[in-house]
């Protein structure tokens, strides 16, 4: 498989901080998802930011090098940035309000996500934007559409953002717990939309999740981390299946379970 | 019996001039002490639910009942002390705090408003809490940007529990946190209860937890109720097919 996205020994620190990601060392290659996992506070939002240059004014890069499709993001100026996010890199934040405009229609900042990059027809970025809406299972599409963020529930607010990172159909999506407020049945849905995605348009993602278990159905490889450093970053099965840190045993130790679950 | 819905009704009216209904006859009560769950579908109406038992939202019709008094429609005094006894961790942290105050004011505020102690005991006993919640002192000094998304979570938590009040509503208020930080908030939540003896509302989409802490658990879909469950075996009991297409989505997870 060949590498998408390399990333060196990247240390990164608040002003007046201790180093918050302690020289981290990933690869992720074409098509491959990538779950990552971790205590609250461990550094995972900051990992992200890093990636799409999107740090705090107060924050800085101490050390590494970041590498996507062959390029030194490190020296990327503003208008290459523009061209890459949304376009090559798709993403879905931590809490997708604060980056919906909260002043503007869905319909309209779909369409405009889409038309910022692509030189199409209104009517056409109208009719893909419904479509991806449908496949996040927002059926009453013309309502939503048609609503300003406020007037949606959490968890339709975060399938409209990653409708909005996935209708582009970017080489990489970076996504910040995307699903955390959906319902099960939802989650599993969109899961398998961005797995199809991956299979289509040869997507890699990087997502980031509470969930355990959304993370071993979806991912091939995880990353636990810790501390701001990798505890342990392999396939997925060995992970699950032979856990070899101490702190990944009690992640999966610490999963709530059903009671009827056995025997289903 | 602390708090009683009857026949809660609830519509917006969309950009379209049509009326849309959010919440449809939702009948629902919640024990002293108890603490009762809510799953459903992505947009069926928990949050707007939650709501109105706060007082956010007006109900269109229905009755709601506070310590066996109607309580729907409330004003002047009676709706500051009804705010002080039922409290909600909303479901978007970061929507809560206003970016310039430090999370040591956002703590202390409510207890300095309310009058319940001076400033200097206050910030002590805001430190304690936050240390309740596995985070150090060291955070009251901060701004809210400052903060993971967790940490803004448990900072929340923190508040409302300070608070003391009658009921709590948890909107999804654990599903940022890792399984080890939300057990240990569940387990806060469950000592604290024993302690203070509060009834709680669980609005979640983890029918794991929902079934390990609730003595009820409502299953709602496209605004209404659509089973009630109280044998604590989700398994054994779902009988509604939504109730079962939850259940086997949650077991591909797990
Ligand atoms: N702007 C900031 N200034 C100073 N410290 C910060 C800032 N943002 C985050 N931090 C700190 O850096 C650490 C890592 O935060 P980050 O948001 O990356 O965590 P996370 O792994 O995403 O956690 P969560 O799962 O709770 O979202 C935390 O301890 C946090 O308090
Ligand atoms: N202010 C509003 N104006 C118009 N419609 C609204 C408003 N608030 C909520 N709605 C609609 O009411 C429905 C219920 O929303 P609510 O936030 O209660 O859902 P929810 O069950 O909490 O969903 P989630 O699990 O995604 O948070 C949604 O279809 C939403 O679009
Ligand atoms: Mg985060
Ligand atoms: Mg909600």
């Amino acid at each position: 498989m060949s590498t998408l996205l390399e990333i060196k020994n990247l240390t990164v620190k608040y002003d007046g901080e201790e180093n918050i990601i302690n020289n981290i060392n990933i690869s992720v290659g074409h098509k491959e998802i990538i779950g990552i996992v971790g205590e609250s506070g461990c550094g995972k939002t900051t990992l992200i930011r890093t990636i799409i240059n999107l740090l705090p004014k107060h924050a800085s890069i101490v050390g590494g090098e970041i590498i996507f499709d062959g390029k030194d993001l490190c020296h990327f100026n503003k208008e290459q940035w523009r061209q890459l996010r949304g376009k090559e890199i798709g993403m879905v934040f931590q809490n997708p309000s604060s980056y919906l405009n909260p002043i503007m229609k869905v319909e309209k900042q779909i369409i405009e996500a889409i038309r910022n990059h692509k030189n199409v027809e209104v009517k056409i970025a109208k009719e893909k934007a419904k479509e991806t809406l449908q496949k996040m299972n927002l059926l009453d599409t013309e309502r939503i559409m048609n609503s300003y963020p406020f007037q949606l529930s959490g968890g339709m607010k975060q399938r409209v953002a990653i409708a909005m990172a996935m209708v582009m159909e970017p080489k990489l999506i970076i996504a910040d717990e995307p699903t955390s407020a959906l319902d099960v049945t939802t989650q599993l849905q969109i899961t398998n939309e961005l797995i199809q995605l991956r299979d289509k348009f040869n997507t890699s993602i990087i997502m980031v999740t509470h969930n355990i278990g959304c993370a071993a159905y979806m991912s091939d490889k995880i990353m636990v981390m810790n501390n701001g450093r990798i505890e342990e970053f392999a396939a997925t099965s060995r992970i699950l299946n032979d856990p070899r840190k101490e702190y990944t045993k009690q992640l999966l130790g610490a999963m709530p379970k059903l009671k009827g679950a056995e025997g289903w | 019996m602390i708090l009683e819905l009857n026949n809660i009704n609830k519509s917006f009216i969309n950009n379209d001039k049509q009326s849309f209904a959010a919440v449809k006859n939702v009948n629902m009560h919640l024990g002293k002490g108890e603490c009762i769950g809510i799953v459903g579908e992505s947009g069926c109406g928990k949050s707007t639910l939650a709501r109105i038992i706060c007082h956010l939202t007006y109900v269109d019709n229905g009755n709601i009942f506070f310590k066996g008094r109607n309580s729907t429609r409330l004003k002047g005094k009676e709706l500051k002390d009804y705010y002080k006894n039922v409290q909600m961790v909303f479901q978007d942290p970061l929507s809560t705090f206003s970016p310039r105050m430090k999370i040591g004011d956002y703590l202390m505020e409510p207890f300095v408003n309310f009058k319940i102690m001076g400033k200097k005991e206050a910030r002590k006993y805001v430190g304690d809490l936050l240390e309740n919640v596995g985070l150090s002192k060291e955070y009251l000094n901060r701004y809210p940007n400052e903060l993971s998304g967790g940490q803004l979570q448990r900072v929340v938590i923190a508040r409302c529990i300070g608070i003391n009040p009658e009921i709590i509503i948890f909107d999804e208020a654990t599903s940022c946190l890792d399984v080890s930080i939300q057990n240990q908030i569940l387990k806060l939540i469950f000592e604290l209860r024993q302690k203070s003896n509060f009834s709680s509302i669980f609005i979640t989409h983890d029918l794991a937890i929902a079934e390990n802490i609730c003595d009820r658990i409502y299953v709602m879909k496209s605004g209404e109720i659509v089973e009630v469950l109280e044998e604590n075996n989700i398994v054994r009991e779902a009988q509604h097919p939504y109730t079962k297409l939850l259940l086997e989505s949650s077991l591909v997870f797990s």
